[in-house]
């Protein structure tokens, strides 16, 4: 009778953590990635890590060392403070308007108050950033990602994001330029500069990462979902 | 022998992190873990000093079985074993690398959510480059002993990313590869 209830009891305490396991398989499953093209991007993001070992990283780094970094952090906040009003606009497209309303007192501080933006008294006042492009703001209004892409230079991406890029890059004002060559360049080296503030977190993902290409996916998507909330 | 046991349920409860406590809890160990970053330049005695704070309300063991979701019940119980010792040291050598990303910032606990009587998710966050970040630490009911079973860094769950990681080194190169690749991890 004893030896009964003992594996009664045992197999309602395995019944119970089996139905524990199943609860957190349910949250976790719920998730699903929309990967047809994973050979490829797979490859891609070997290339673009092969790239930045080989090249962007040495480069960044002599540039790093060279530079002094008030003139880094200006250059930063300078294109930081350009895509505020894309910002703005994202926001208010999403119905964000607290975070509008913030984002547009951040442009006119660091335009007026940090010298047209190459300085960032705004976050010393405590007007915080409020991250919108037109994917975030198709994302947030229901247009799904489609599938994952990964974009050569430029890194994990998907098919809504990626139809987007045009819109973003006439929304920066240095698109604008004359002759186009020279606009490139700007934007190259705004991107670059940007870069050059990431290097240890980039190390970090590269190359400690068992196995980057899924996480890369993941963490862009998962983010890019957060966004668009 | 009934003492025992009951020495051992009311042992069990003294230390249980009950539901109330976890906001103070965790902003407790925070606070005392950026004061540990501050004063302290080594960053291994650093993350020893963390952990010490964080072992007992993170469950690693759940952690290591969510990572591989069904492939864990395919494991014998000594690759188990070894997978979950596996797992709790890269991911405690990968937390000691990222010590040295910090740069200054204050966590901070801005609320909590009973999502249900199982489930609490705590969020937490942080200033950085003007932008606020949320950190999620997200609880289970462990028998009223709440326990930290995933963290969401910016909307991305690390659980998540285990789970897309290991399944496809699992499906492609089998158990023995994942493992060496978890070992693999170093600090430099």
């Amino acid at each position: 009778m004893k030896i009964k209830i003992i594996l009664l009891l045992l197999l309602t305490y395995s019944f119970a953590l089996d139905q524990n396991f199943e609860d957190f398989e349910q949250e976790y499953k719920n998730y699903q990635i929309n990967d047809p093209l994973v050979n490829y991007n797979k490859a891609m993001t070997h290339f673009n890590m092969t790239l930045y070992t080989y090249g962007f990283r040495p480069i960044l780094k002599a540039y790093d060392q060279v530079t002094p970094q008030f003139f880094r952090v200006g250059v930063k906040n300078f294109f930081d403070n350009l895509f505020s009003p894309m910002r703005f606009v994202g926001n208010v497209l999403q119905f964000k308007f607290e975070n509008a309303g913030e984002e547009f007192k951040r442009f006119i501080a660091n335009t007026i108050m940090g010298f047209g933006g190459l300085m960032d008294p705004a976050s010393k006042m405590g007007l915080k950033k409020h991250p919108a492009d037109l994917g975030t703001v198709l994302g947030h209004w229901g247009v799904g990602g489609g599938f994952h892409l990964v974009l050569p230079v430029l890194g994990p991406s998907n098919l809504r994001d990626t139809l987007t890029l045009p819109a973003i890059w006439y929304a920066n004002p240095v698109s604008y330029i004359e002759p186009q060559w020279v606009s490139i360049t700007i934007s190259t080296y705004g991107f670059g500069n940007e870069l050059s503030f990431k290097l240890d977190e980039i190390d970090e993902i590269y190359y400690n990462t068992p196995n980057l290409y899924p996480f890369l996916r993941d963490a862009y998507e998962q983010r890019r979902q957060e966004l668009s909330k | 022998m009934k003492k025992i046991i009951l020495l051992f349920f009311f042992l069990g409860n003294i230390w249980a992190l009950n539901l109330n406590d976890i906001p103070n809890t965790m902003q407790n160990n925070i606070d005392k873990s950026l004061n540990f970053l501050k004063t302290q330049k080594d960053k291994n005695l650093v993350a020893n000093e963390i952990f010490k704070l964080f072992d007992d309300i993170i469950d690693y063991k759940l952690m290591a079985k969510l990572s591989l979701s069904k492939n864990y019940d395919k494991l014998n119980k000594q690759e188990q074993e070894e997978f979950s010792k596996a797992f709790e040291q890269s991911l405690k050598k990968s937390f000691t690398d990222k010590l040295s990303l910090y740069k200054d910032q204050i966590l901070k606990v801005k609320n909590g959510e009973l999502k249900n009587e199982k489930r609490y998710f705590l969020i937490t966050s942080i200033i950085d480059n003007g932008e606020e970040k949320n950190i999620i630490f997200k609880f289970y009911n462990n028998n009223n002993n709440w326990l930290i079973y995933d963290v969401d860094v910016l909307g991305v769950s690390i659980i998540q990313t285990y789970r897309s990681q290991f399944g496809d080194i699992l499906s492609s190169e089998g158990f023995q590869a994942l493992l060496q690749k978890l070992k693999n991890i170093t600090i430099k």
